[in-house]
């Protein structure tokens, strides 16, 4: 299963990296800028994403539109509480940050179920 | 007409007291997962019986920083406080080997919290094998604006230097993360005279300069 990250906190991004590594997952995109992730979501094949619902300061929901348009799940992940999202954001798996890591590879494994 | 007035007033502020905490809650989940995370990288490579101490001390650096932007307001950490608090335990070595250089410069406060882990592990890195860990090492830290924004940290006259065999929690942020988060160029050499970091990044990462900037900062920080 080919993951993308996108997440903007560098040592959250690594720690998500290694969870789904060690759960025997393939990282193919690691970035915390939107511009990047929308390049990556063209350019890589991907089966699923894990995306921080703020990047920079910005929402990710124009990011949240690429997965979706090619059928690509994501879990959204964020610090905010789950009622604040709106959007593509809320209609996607969430998990609250900081989160275990069974928990997320749990989430990320039920994505392509 | 007064009571109409007051009512839309206590909604206005019930609402930004409201906006406030969640504020406040998001950024405190996002603390504790940087913490977690600060915790997962560092029991991957500590040894069983240093664990707690080296966690303790990124945890304490990190509180440090943020002690900073509170008392800015979240807005603007000045460099030179941020450089000297990361650097306070080395008491009256600041000012005589460890020396300080540049202009008041208010730091974004994810800059700040980022380059703070950076001077935090630089600093152990000098006490344990580099210029702070001899009688007589030094270690120079200067930072400007000029376009970007660029600080660096020289050390000379500790013992010879060589490059580390292997890549650690403190590459990852004195380097990756600070390349990641601040789009930043960063430096790290290890001549035999004493380790050598800059780092170069764009002012609109790094410097909280204009009103706009501030307000951005205000909605989010992270």
């Amino acid at each position: 299963m080919r993951v993308l990250i996108a997440e903007d906190e560098w040592l959250i991004a690594t720690v998500i990296e290694r969870i789904l590594i060690d759960a025997g997952l393939k990282v193919v995109g690691l970035t915390g800028s939107i511009t990047d992730a929308l390049r990556l979501t063209e350019e890589v094949d991907i089966d699923a994403a894990v995306l921080d619902a703020n990047l920079g300061g910005v929402s990710a929901e124009p990011l949240a539109a690429a997965p979706s348009k090619r059928g690509v799940p994501y879990l959204v992940i964020s610090g905010y509480a789950d009622r604040q999202r709106s959007g593509l954001l809320a209609a996607a798996p969430f998990l609250g940050k900081p989160f275990a890591p069974h928990i997320l590879v749990a989430a990320v494994q039920q994505l392509k179920a | 007409m007064g009571t109409i007035s007051d009512i839309t007033e206590r909604k206005r502020s019930e609402d930004q007291v409201e906006l406030l905490i969640g504020e406040v809650n998001h950024r405190a989940k996002n603390l504790l997962s940087v913490a977690q995370a600060v915790a997962f990288h560092t029991a991957r490579e500590a040894a069983p019986a240093d664990f707690v101490d080296t966690f303790n001390r990124r945890i304490a650096s990190l509180a440090t920083s943020h002690d900073l932007l509170s008392l800015s307001a979240w807005e603007g950490v000045n460099a030179a406080d941020l450089a000297h608090s990361q650097l306070a335990h080395f008491g009256n070595l600041l000012g005589s080997r460890i020396t300080f250089e540049g202009p008041p410069v208010g730091l974004k406060p994810a800059a700040a919290q980022a380059i703070g882990m950076a001077l935090h592990e630089l600093a152990t890195n000098a006490a344990k094998y580099g210029a702070l860990s001899t009688r007589d090492g030094s270690v120079h830290i200067a930072w400007s604006t000029n376009g970007a924004f660029r600080m660096s940290w020289i050390e000379a006259g500790g013992p010879p230097v060589t490059a580390p065999d292997k890549r650690g929690f403190g590459y990852k942020v004195m380097v990756e993360m600070a390349t990641h988060q601040l789009d930043a160029t960063v430096r790290l050499e290890y001549p035999a005279s004493g380790l050598i970091w800059e780092l170069i990044a764009p002012a609109a990462k790094t410097v909280e300069n204009d009103q706009a900037a501030r307000l951005d900062t205000i909605k989010c920080a992270c």
